[in-house]
């Protein structure tokens, strides 16, 4: 099927109408224009956002994964920790501007057969970071 | 609340708050925001960073698989994220996207933490002029749309997941920004910080690597290719 040179420009605005990223309302009219005396592109542009609604379901059904537990209780440990380091240390991470450094500490909670949790910190690295 | 005042005051910094559309999920701000010293306000932004940074762990921690494609990696880097959260949440603007603030943190700590060492993909530069070349096509044939359905509605589960996983880094995470996420371009620029128009560009290759793979992925399952390189549904011999 032959497409001439407006075809091709307004191909290339396909993917901007698919995610609503068009600003201009002259460029969206030129579009339905086209596209009233164009079958093939209207034809070609419902296909493009047919295919992209589709591979979104699928997207969203798969890339969806649930935090593990072990996670959860890092992060909360990893919380508790920072507080209180900045507690004890109101100079914690440096609040000035430039470069600053503080400690990520990594931790994992072991919960014991009887029930009781105890905290232990593995290792722990430093991070560089501009504020 | 007298420590919600505190904790205001403590945040404003020089931004101006307002919506995403101003760049305020960005983590340089003007005139850095004081951490709280005394005990009362720490206990107040942890109590508010747990109850509204922390809801995000399973988003945060999807996103990190994406990036890091297995699950000890991402957990590293979702609790890396969620510590300089943490150090920098004063700085937070109330009312801005949260959840955008945290992704911008993870995608920068992926990139200096996980990727050092790495050479950075140089893609930018050529990858905006390459975009126009490659979107403008002719029109695909009517088996060939159809064919394309046909594979889409009948794709096994994993197979996307497997494709996604399998295009370079760029081009995944805008996918994955813009389809799974829904962000808007300018969105998705803010929390990989480059321009609007290289998001579009990295978008619409990785939508294409993806149909590609998927296709490729249908013809080895007895889906052949026609001369033109559409595909469509042959029986298989």
């Amino acid at each position: 099927m032959t497409s001439t040179p407006e075809c091709q420009q307004v191909m290339q605005a396909f993917i901007l109408l698919i995610d609503n990223e068009i600003t201009e309302p002259a460029m969206a009219n030129a579009i339905q224009t086209h596209f009233q005396v164009c079958p093939p592109c209207e034809a070609e542009f419902e296909h493009e956002r047919h295919v992209v609604s589709m591979m979104k379901n699928l997207l969203a059904n798969e890339c969806c994964e649930e935090a593990p537990q072990e996670l959860i209780d890092r992060l909360a440990a990893q919380t508790a920790f920072l507080a209180a380091q900045m507690a004890a240390d109101p100079g914690f991470g440096g609040a000035a501007a430039g470069s600053t450094q503080f400690i990520t500490s990594y931790s994992r909670t072991e919960i014991t057969i009887d029930g009781e949790t105890t905290i232990e910190i593995e290792t722990s690295h430093e991070i560089r970071h501009e504020f | 609340m007298p420590m919600d005042a505190e904790l205001v005051d403590a945040t404003s910094g020089d931004v101006t708050s307002s919506n995403i559309a101003s760049s305020n999920i960005a983590l340089r701000t003007g005139a850095p925001a004081k951490r709280p010293t005394n005990a009362l306000a720490i206990a107040e932004l942890k109590s508010r960073f747990e109850r509204d940074a922390l809801q995000y762990t399973s988003q945060l921690y999807a996103a990190a698989l994406r990036y890091t494609k297995n699950a000890h990696d991402a957990q590293d880097l979702v609790q890396d994220t969620y510590a300089k959260a943490f150090t920098s949440f004063h700085q937070y603007q109330d009312g801005t996207n949260l959840k955008a603030w945290l992704y911008r943190i993870l995608s920068t700590t992926f990139i200096n933490t996980y990727r050092k060492g790495q050479r950075q993909p140089q893609i930018a530069t050529a990858e905006l002029e390459d975009w126009q070349i490659a979107a403008a096509s002719s029109h695909t044939s009517d088996q060939g749309k159809s064919a394309e359905d046909e594979v889409l509605e009948n794709l096994p589960d994993g197979d996307i997941k497997r494709a996604l996983a399998a295009i370079p880094e760029e081009f995944r995470m805008a996918v994955y920004f813009a389809d799974v996420e829904g962000y808007s371009y300018k969105e998705i620029a803010e929390i990989l910080d480059v321009p609007a128009g290289t998001v579009m560009s990295r978008l619409h290759r990785g939508r294409k690597l993806l149909r590609e793979s998927l296709m490729e992925y249908a013809q080895d399952r007895g889906f052949a290719k026609t001369s033109e390189g559409k595909s469509e549904a042959v029986t298989k011999p």
